[in-house]
């Protein structure tokens, strides 16, 4: 019995040390991702708390499932399907009003330079493209996706993925020429 | 690389970089010019993304794992913690026998015991009392005499450990017999007859009390106990 919990004891050491590996393999997981993760979270979200909130439950799910993460460079896309996988878990929750986007959400310091003023527009712009267009959006640009990428995250082919980011970048370079036509008319 | 189909490839991958894009800009000044317009959106559309992320939230990502962790850490110790309590469990149960042992004694050596005694002291007192004197005492033990029982010398009651027993001296055919009326008594031992040179014991264990029996050696002790248990009645 006493070599029993012996041998117990060492194997529990050897769990020690590899609760100290998993742990630090876990913070730089958080701190190399974090900030994207959170990006790709308010734009979809469009509230800085809900998106804090799924960001710290994607996090948290994925320590649980750290040991299944085996290749460093499928971290991203693991933690965006955790990600996506938990805000469509907030949906079920309960019938969710979508969070209207508010502009003072973001940084509103010095407001009324001409290039703030575009900068609010390109966001509320962002914030109000469909949900299909905005997503692969987000992928491309925040989380650094290839097309082929997006395609395997959304489950989409590629050709769909290419149209809709054409798309979408062409509903934004349209406001933003009405918007300074506007301005220029204006001024 | 027609114009429609470098603008479509363009808006959806600003930063394409391939040989087609590439070739495609180095024939036409008007693509190059394109790409380089769209260059300046996808900067403007980095910026408009790029929200400040709140300094504690790494910490607080963090934080609530090793809460977690910390929370599920009980489990581990829950092994020690039930191999501590088997430990005290067998250490007090080990201390309660230890100590019910020191409390047994052994009945019969102190009926003969206070026998000896009490005939050194007053072996010669004869109260002769009658039944229903003795059947006030034994009321207390929930027993009574229902017939005659011969002379009785003394009915007293006395201590033997813990007990308070009732003893009886009546006549016999070869001198005093001695009848101890006690409760219960489940922490005493030594049940089974023994004899010295002088006397003889025997008791007999009934519900709710125990009785023993000191007499002479020469004395029928068998037949006594048969008329004495007779005469009696339990209440209890």
């Amino acid at each position: 019995m006493i070599g029993n919990f012996l041998r117990k004891k060492k194997t529990q050491t050897q769990v020690l040390v590899g609760m100290k590996e998993k742990q630090i393999q876990y913070e730089a997981l958080v701190s190399a991702y974090h900030k994207d993760m959170y990006r790709y979270a308010y734009w979809l979200t469009h509230d800085q708390h809900i998106a804090e909130d799924i960001v710290q439950e994607t996090f948290l799910r994925a320590w649980k499932s750290l040991d299944s993460l085996l290749d460093a460079n499928a971290a991203k896309s693991w933690l965006i399907t955790i990600l996506r996988r938990e805000n469509a878990r907030r949906f079920e929750r309960k019938q969710f009003d979508m969070t209207e986007y508010e502009e003072h959400n973001i940084h509103d310091d010095n407001a009324d330079t001409e290039q703030n003023v575009e900068q609010q527009l390109l966001q509320r712009k962002i914030a109000n493209l469909p949900v299909e267009y905005r997503e692969p959006l987000l992928l491309q640009v925040v989380v650094g996706f290839s097309g082929d990428e997006i395609a395997k995250q959304l489950e989409l082919n590629k050709n769909t993925v290419m149209t809709r980011l054409f798309r979408a970048r062409n509903m934004l370079k349209e406001a933003l020429d009405s918007g300074n036509s506007e301005r220029s008319a204006n001024g | 690389m027609d114009d429609l189909e470098f603008r479509k490839r363009i808006y959806a991958e600003p930063k394409c970089q391939d040989d087609a894009v590439r070739q495609a800009m180095q024939e036409d000044k008007h693509k190059r010019k394109f790409y380089d317009e769209m260059g300046l959106l996808e900067q403007k559309i980095e910026q408009a993304l790029d929200v400040p992320v709140s300094e504690g939230l790494q910490s607080k990502i963090i934080l609530r794992q090793s809460i977690q962790e910390k929370s599920k850490q009980p489990k581990v110790s829950k092994a020690y913690i039930a191999i501590a309590a088997s430990i005290a469990f067998v250490f007090g149960m080990t201390i309660n026998h230890f100590l019910a042992n020191q409390n047994s004694f052994n009945v019969t050596e102190m009926a003969l015991a206070h026998v000896y005694h009490e005939m050194q002291s007053h072996g010669n007192l004869d109260l002769d009392l009658d039944i229903n004197t003795v059947n006030a005492k034994l009321a207390a033990y929930g027993a009574q005499f229902e017939k005659e029982i011969g002379h009785i010398y003394s009915a007293n009651f006395c201590q033997i450990k813990n007990t308070r027993a009732l003893h009886l001296v009546l006549a016999g055919q070869h001198g005093q017999i001695n009848v101890f009326i006690m409760p219960k008594a489940n922490d005493a031992t030594g049940w089974d007859s023994v004899s010295d040179n002088k006397l003889t014991t025997r008791s007999s264990r009934y519900q709710s009390a125990d009785l023993i029996y000191v007499a002479p050696k020469a004395e029928n002790l068998d037949a006594v106990q048969d008329s004495i248990e007779n005469k009696i009645s339990w209440r209890i």
